[in-house]
């Protein structure tokens, strides 16, 4: 499977577990950062249009005692309406409408009830919608048929009200998430791209709120029969008269404010787009198994402003990448992953910085890495006259996982072969001799056979989305690729004099490659996401470490950082740990 | 020892007992070494004014250090492992007050069941500890942290090549689990169990790509088995620390130390948070950090190379005197040179720390304020160890009671010690804790006197409070008399302390000190000097109004930091550190109604302190030295006893000769008896009795059971080594071992020997035999010479000699003659006693042998109120000492022919 295929055509997948996000609903309702009470009372919502506009009255914290005088006031009016109307003493009516006309009490419906923590059911065979189930712990709903009815009255406790979220409906537009029909594809990126906000579960939630307002689903939502048409009257009215247009754009009214998360630095896989399914898993962990576990709400991701795919599997991934797990603890809440090929991106990094390092010490980059293959040239001159040329040939070997995929393991080859030329004057050369990794030959100070060199990384997922970067080197030797033994004589004598000279050289250069290395891991740096490829083509020294590679660092932790080939994607574990942010920063 | 004495043979108030006392600055010696503590030190209240501390020792063994009151050194070691322990903690069940200790041993984590407080003996606390045991899930991991709460425990392991994991052990149902973290942590460096955001978890701060990252993860709930919240903290510096205080809310405030120390605040949603910088003094990175809350208030411990600060929120508002909940006070310097601190855990426990220090040797010290006065006390811990020495500068009061009618006795009369503020004394040789609110009682014996040695760390001290029921009220004891009293001889003025001088030949005061400062300091000290003399008499008769600066010539007080405004108490004032910036001083001192107020300027700061106690006078007196830069150190030499050493050796080696010349002269006297026994026992078998015999004149009226109650006054200088003595006795070894071989060989054949003629004499002899033991005792603890427990068992069985069989008299005849033979042998052999071979070897540099020992006990008093006395040493010219010497010889000589 190409990696194209198993993140559906983006770029990035962030797979969050749907238990997770149901975790979070529970955190955030239990710290009372959902609300638990609804209490509203509205007018003018039956026969709408002729008797004036709708109005509602929200219970707070400053009226409660009033908004519960009213509930009853109107509930004890009514009943004495109702009476009157059976008499059929329309003065009597006429008189205790007034009465409630005057007191503001003149409603068609209201509720007063408490919620239990919003739950969300991802769909087998629906990976664009979802559902958003409110479940009431306790309540009533209060409804009028018309204005001469009493009040009825249902009990709510252990309803549930069901809605279908369309998620797949939603995008990222400039200012906000809101739903966008299908065929409207002008999505406007944000000027700044996306912000790590856009992932938190606050943000999930009010998305999930705005979608909800034409997808009530009566078939899962659970109410006494009775009740089913006025609590949906009632819902209706109350998201499309309400709250439309008010301060508060929320349709289901709470004002769950975004987590203030500061914005992290440009991650160098940068989402440019984001769009959102839904992955259905079955599957379950044999020791400890819990439904939904491994089912996945997507973060659909594209790079560097290209265009998400559009058609009619968009965002249908062929598994939910839960699955690709490694660590499926109760600590992780889903997988991200990145199609290999965009991963290169951080691997052409390293290659750059590779070359870094020997054009720092003056080898030639000569066109740098192509086809995980550079080949490095230096020129040198010895007394004037003398030449010597060397050619390092750095090969990226192979790029695998760590013993225990955790990592990801780089290593480079590095060859040396070496020419020297002994000159009389500028044109004439009287011998010449190579050196190389392969070389056989040794002689004096030249005590060892040639070996190639390595450089090895590894790289690890480490903190914010960075990336720790340990080196390992394993130094060259350089040996005489024929005997330098042939050389006899006075000229032969000057020759190996030079050769020790210029080997010496060549020990500089790597050893100053080795510290070059080490110092510039420790250095911070940073660079722009957007402009990536000509920043890096443009730093001298890439630093590795500081780098945010990753988006998202401040909302989720990354680890086991590992290619899974047969996906041909590279993945990590996630987990949904937001930066605490201090107020005094955010201030 | 405590014999029931009838009542009626006691002194009463009706014997009007004089009371003698006598307190000097001294050093002492005892028989302790210093506890040697590793990387981390817990402590547990355990009971009141008890505490437990646990550390590792020098080979990673976990031990345990009690208190115990009247133990030698008031400390008892415990062992808490046979090997080496990677970590361990102790965690405090407030609720149950039980308490439970958990450690890494043999890569296994052990965690002791759950032991009441009130349930459990200490002391054999290594034998009632049970232990359970868990394991990590594979071999390759290896245990590097534990972490104990009061429902679960945490160990953390980690794994070359692999992340670091933490399990989490249910302690009801003993079961673990692991856990992983969000990240590829190498190694988990500190967690602790929290709540956070409405659930229960831990904070974490581990090791990740190089830095240190701080992590909150909750446990999973029922209904959610596999999620937790997570969140990930950050003060915006390297973190090195963390501490957890619970809040009012039952969430966790957190404290992060990295060089700063911060305080984080959850918002009420729990999803951001506050952050207060706790003040701390600069000095790199803070190595360790505690919190301690009570209530709103809260107090904040930390670590860094500049020793240990304290820091609270209890704001002492100088202007209205009172205190303010709020603000952080200015961090104070509390133990320069800390390595290691530990805030006591406990019952009723607030601001007490253990501090260690390794810097100039393994130094424990426990540090706490107390509530009322805010004055700080502290207490240097050692254990017991006989092989050990420990100088410990100290104020020495010698106490003797004494009444003219002699026919009652003191014997098991009980006397109440108490001291004006918290005080760890020596009585005797036994470590007490006494204060105002902490009495310990002494029982007398025969020699009613005891000695209380009160270590120290400046010339401050506070009075002892002596109560006894034959006293009619309560006597005050002033510790620095002496001291105060050479201050103002010593000290009249600014060139008299420009003059003055250590025993070595050094000045005091360095040289070039600015006169104007020296004298301005002298005024102080004698204004303070004579501030104390008033608070001493309750008088207002010597004090004026002083005032006085230390400015000028560059010299002045040097503080820690900013401190006006700084929120400081009189106690935090006295007891910081004063180092850092240089800044001028100067006091007011008036007298008030309540006491004295200070008024102290110190740069540009002015403080205001009423001082009510000689405790606090002492301090500011300290505190005005140390502003001439004379540390305690040169003060101590200045104003302590230093003991004369040779002199009191000469007289030690004049009694020593005399004693070996009368053992000379007791052989021919024996020899003497038994030609005179064997030639007339036939004869004179009727009518023997000692009276008969020319025996040295004196023999039959020594009376061995009672002391030697012909003493001078109260003097600890004189009763230096008598206050030593119990350290011999107390011996684990036992009594008779100490005793050297030759002797007691001696015994145990004449004993068995004489076991069948026992068998037929009956009780009364083995009395006499007892009593002859008894007596040796004596000569042990230094009430009798050697020569008088001759001359004891030469009457004795001599006496016996006429009412028994003959084969009885020559046993013990010829065990007398071996007593003889090898007494001059085994006198002269080394003998190693606790405390006093090590003194002994530290002032001689040679090996104490018996005879020196009780020859010291009579030449120290001898030889100090000799000096006293007649100006000069006895023996200090040869022909006094030759003679005395020679009259040895004649001691036993008899005439029985």
């Amino acid at each position: 499977m190409t990696g194209n295929q198993t993140l559906a055509h983006y770029d990035m997948v962030l797979g969050l577990s749907q238990n997770t996000i149901n975790y979070q609903f529970h955190q955030l309702h239990r710290g009372r950062v959902i609300h638990r009470d609804w209490a509203v009372l509205m007018g003018n919502v039956n026969n709408r249009g002729k008797k004036g506009d709708p109005f509602a009255l929200l219970r707070t914290a400053e009226n409660e005692s009033a908004f519960n005088d009213k509930i009853d006031l109107w509930v004890d009016l009514q009943e004495q309406i109702a009476d009157a109307f059976e008499d059929q003493d329309f003065g009597e009516i006429g008189t205790l409408t007034g009465q409630l006309k005057a007191a503001n009490a003149d409603f068609d419906l209201g509720w007063d009830a408490s919620i239990k923590a919003p739950t969300i059911n991802i769909l087998d065979q629906n990976t664009q919608s979802l559902i958003l189930n409110i479940a009431f712990r306790s309540g009533r709903l209060l409804y009028r048929t018309n204005s001469l009815t009493e009040v009825t009255e249902f009990d709510l406790k252990n309803c549930v009200y069901a809605f279908e979220v369309p998620i797949g409906k939603l995008q990222i537009t400039k200012d906000r998430m809101v739903l966008k029909a299908q065929e409207e594809m002008d999505t406007v990126i944000r000027e700044s791209g996306l912000s790590d906000d856009d992932f938190t579960i606050e943000s999930l939630f009010l998305n999930f709120e705005n979608a909800n307002i034409i997808s009530f689903d009566p078939g899962r939502s659970n109410f006494p029969e009775e009740a089913a048409l006025p609590l949906q009257v009632s819902v209706k009215n109350y998201f499309d008269q309400t709250l439309a247009g008010s301060d508060n754009p929320y349709v289901l009214g709470y004002g769950v404010s975004r987590r203030k998360i500061s914005s992290s630095e440009p991650a160098m896989f940068q989402p440019t787009s984001l769009n959102f399914s839904t992955s259905y898993s079955s599957q379950m962990d044999p020791e400890t198994p819990v439904p939904g576990e491994f089912s996945a709400f997507n973060f659909l991701m594209m790079l560097n402003n290209r265009v998400p795919p559009y058609d009619q599997n968009t965002g249908v991934l062929p598994h939910s990448l839960i699955e690709s797990g490694k660590d499926t603890s109760s600590t992780m809440d889903g997988v991200f992953a990145i199609q290999k090929d965009h991963f290169q991106t951080y691997i052409h990094s390293l290659d750059e910085f590779v070359t870094a390092q020997f054009e720092a010490q003056g080898v030639e980059r000569n066109g740098g890495f192509k086809d995980g293959v550079m080949v490095g040239l230096k020129h040198d001159k010895h007394k004037v006259n003398d030449t010597i040329d060397s050619t390092y040939t750095i090969t990226r070997e192979s790029i695998q996982n760590n013993a225990h995929d955790s990592g990801i393991s780089v290593r480079y080859k590095i060859e040396v072969r070496i020419r020297v030329g002994v000159h009389i004057g500028k044109d004439w050369e009287i011998h010449h001799a190579t050196l190389s990794t392969a070389g056989q030959h040794t002689k004096g100070d030249i005590d060892k056979v040639g070996s190639v060199g390595y450089l090895d990384f590894q790289v690890k997922a480490a903190q914010e989305g960075q990336f720790s970067l340990e080196h390992e080197f394993t130094a060259p030797n350089i040996a005489f690729d024929k005997s330098p033994n042939l050389f006899e004589g006075d000229a032969g004598t000057v020759f190996l004099n030079v050769m020790l000279t210029i080997f010496g050289g060549v020990i500089q250069i790597i050893r100053g490659i080795v510290n070059a290395i080490a110092v510039d891991l420790g250095k911070d740096s940073a660079i722009a996401g957007n402009e990536l490829v000509a920043t890096l083509a443009d730093l001298d020294v890439l630093n590795q470490t500081n780098k945010v590679i990753l988006p998202l660092g401040k909302i989720y932790t990354f680890k086991n950082l590992r290619h899974i080939p047969d996906k041909d994607i590279i993945a990590y574990d996630i987990a949904y740990a937001p930066v605490m942010e201090t107020e005094n920063a955010a201030s | 020892m405590s014999l029931a004495i009838d009542p009626s043979q006691q002194i009463s108030k009706a014997d009007k007992v004089k009371v003698d006392f006598y307190s000097e600055l001294m050093n002492n010696y005892f028989p302790e070494s210093s506890i040697e503590a590793g990387e981390d030190i817990q402590s547990l209240m355990v009971a009141p004014e008890r505490p437990l501390l646990f550390c590792l020792d020098k080979d990673g063994k976990l031990q345990g250090i009690l208190r115990t009151e009247g133990s030698e050194s008031g400390w008892i070691k415990l062992e808490l492992s046979t090997g080496k322990v990677a970590s361990f903690e102790i965690e405090y069940d407030s609720e149950e007050e039980s308490f439970r200790i958990a450690k890494v041993e043999d890569n296994k984590v052990w965690i002791s069941r759950e032991m009441k407080l009130a349930r459990t003996n200490f002391e054999r606390l290594e034998r009632r500890i049970k232990w359970d045991s868990w394991s990590p899930a594979t071999a390759g991991e290896v245990i590097n942290k534990v972490s104990l709460g009061t429902e679960h425990a945490l160990y953390a392991t980690k794994e070359a090549e692999k992340d670091a994991l933490y399990y989490l052990i249910d302690l009801q149902s003993d079961e673990q689990k692991p856990y992983t973290l969000p990240e590829n942590a190498v190694e988990i460096r500190q967690f602790e169990l929290g709540n956070f955001q409405n659930t229960n978890g831990l904070f974490l701060l581990y090791d990740m790509a190089g830095k240190t990252h701080m992590l909150y993860q909750s446990f999973p709930i029922p209904q959610f088995p596999k999620q937790t919240t997570k969140a990930r903290l950050k003060s915006g510096e390297p973190m090195n620390c963390f501490a957890l205080l619970e809040g009012e809310d039952g969430q966790d405030m957190l404290y992060v130390a990295g060089e700063k120390v911060y305080e984080f605040v959850g918002h009420a949603d729990g999803r951001g948070f506050h952050l207060n910088e706790v003040p701390t003094v600069p000095g790199g990175e803070i190595r360790k950090i505690k919190a301690a809350g009570h209530g709103a208030e809260r107090s904040i411990w930390s670590l860094n190379d500049k020793g240990l600060h304290y820091c609270t929120n209890r704001f002492f508002n100088q202007e209205t005197a009172a205190f303010e909940t709020g603000p952080w006070t200015e961090p104070l310097v509390m133990a320069k040179n800390a390595d290691q601190f530990s805030c006591l855990k406990g019952p009723n426990v607030q601001n007490q720390v253990f501090s260690l220090s390794t810097r100039f040797g393994s130094e424990l010290t426990r540090l706490w304020q107390d509530s009322v006065t805010t004055l700080w006390n502290t207490h240097k811990l050692s254990v017991h160890a006989a092989d050990s020495l420990k100088t410990v500068e100290s104020y020495s009061a010698h106490i003797r009671f004494s009444t003219q009618t002699r026919l009652r006795t003191f014997h098991g009369l009980k006397v109440k010690l108490k001291a004006e503020s918290n005080l760890f004394v020596y009585v005797d040789s036994k470590s007490y804790h006494i204060g105002p609110d902490h009495e310990v009682e002494v029982e007398l014996s025969m020699v009613p006197e005891f000695t209380v040695i009160c270590p120290v760390r400046d010339i401050a001290s506070s009075r002892l409070i002596l109560g006894a029921d034959f006293l009619d009220g309560e006597i005050a004891i002033n510790l620095t008399d002496k001291v105060l009293e050479r201050l103002e001889e010593q000290a009249p003025s600014g060139d008299a302390l420009a003059d003055a001088l250590l025993p070595d030949g050094s000045h005091l005061v360095a040289e070039g000190t600015d006169p104007k400062m020296l004298k301005e300091a002298a005024k102080g000290i004698q204004g303070l000097v004579s501030a104390a003399k008033d608070l001493r008499s309750e008088s207002t008769a010597n004090f004026k109004r002083t005032e006085f600066s230390a400015v000028g010539g560059g010299v002045g007080i040097t503080t820690t930091a900013p401190l006006a405004q700084g929120g400081h108490t009189l106690g935090d004032f006295l007891h910081s550190a004063w180092d850092g910036v240089k800044k001028a001083f100067s006091f007011v001192i008036e007298k008030i109604k309540e006491g004295f107020k200070f008024i102290i300027k110190i740069g540009e700061q002015i403080f205001n302190w009423i001082v009510k106690t000689l405790h606090e006078i002492g301090s500011f007196i300290q505190k005005v030295f140390e502003a001439i830069a004379v540390a305690f150190k040169d003060l101590f030499e200045f104003l302590a006893f230093l003991f004369d050493w040779q002199s009191i050796l000469d007289t030690k080696d004049a009694f020593k000769e005399y004693t070996n010349a009368a053992i000379e002269s007791l052989r021919d006297g024996v020899a003497d008896i038994r030609t005179f026994l064997d030639k007339e026992l036939s004869k004179a078998i009727d009518n023997f009795s000692p009276e008969l015999n020319n025996l040295p004149s004196g023999i039959s009226n020594l009376d061995v059971g009672e002391g030697d109650e012909n003493e001078g006054d109260a003097d600890p200088r004189s009763s230096w080594l008598n206050s030593k003595k119990d350290s011999i006795q107390n011996s684990k070894e036992g009594k008779i071992s100490t005793m050297p071989t030759e002797f007691s060989d001696v015994f145990a054949r004449f004993i068995s020997d004489a076991e069948p003629i026992f068998a037929q004499l009956g009780e009364g002899f083995m009395q006499q035999i007892s009593m002859i033991g008894d007596a040796f005792q004596s000569v042990v603890q230094g009430k009798m010479t050697f020569g008088d427990f001759l001359k004891m068992l030469a009457q004795k069985l001599a006496g016996f000699a006429l009412f028994l069989v003959k084969q009885l008299i020559d046993l013990l005849l010829s065990s007398l003659i071996a007593l003889i033979e090898v007494a001059k042998v085994g006198l002269n052999q080394e003998w190693k006693i606790p405390i006093i071979s090590s003194i002994y070897r530290d002032i001689t540099g040679s090996e104490l042998t018996f005879l020196d020992v009780t020859c010291l006990f009579i030449a120290i008093p001898t030889n100090i109120m000799y000096k006293i006395g007649e100006g000069e040493a006895p023996f200090g010219d040869d022909k006094t000492k030759q003679e005395f010497v020679k009259s040895g010889r004649q001691v036993f000589q008899l005439n029985i022919a």
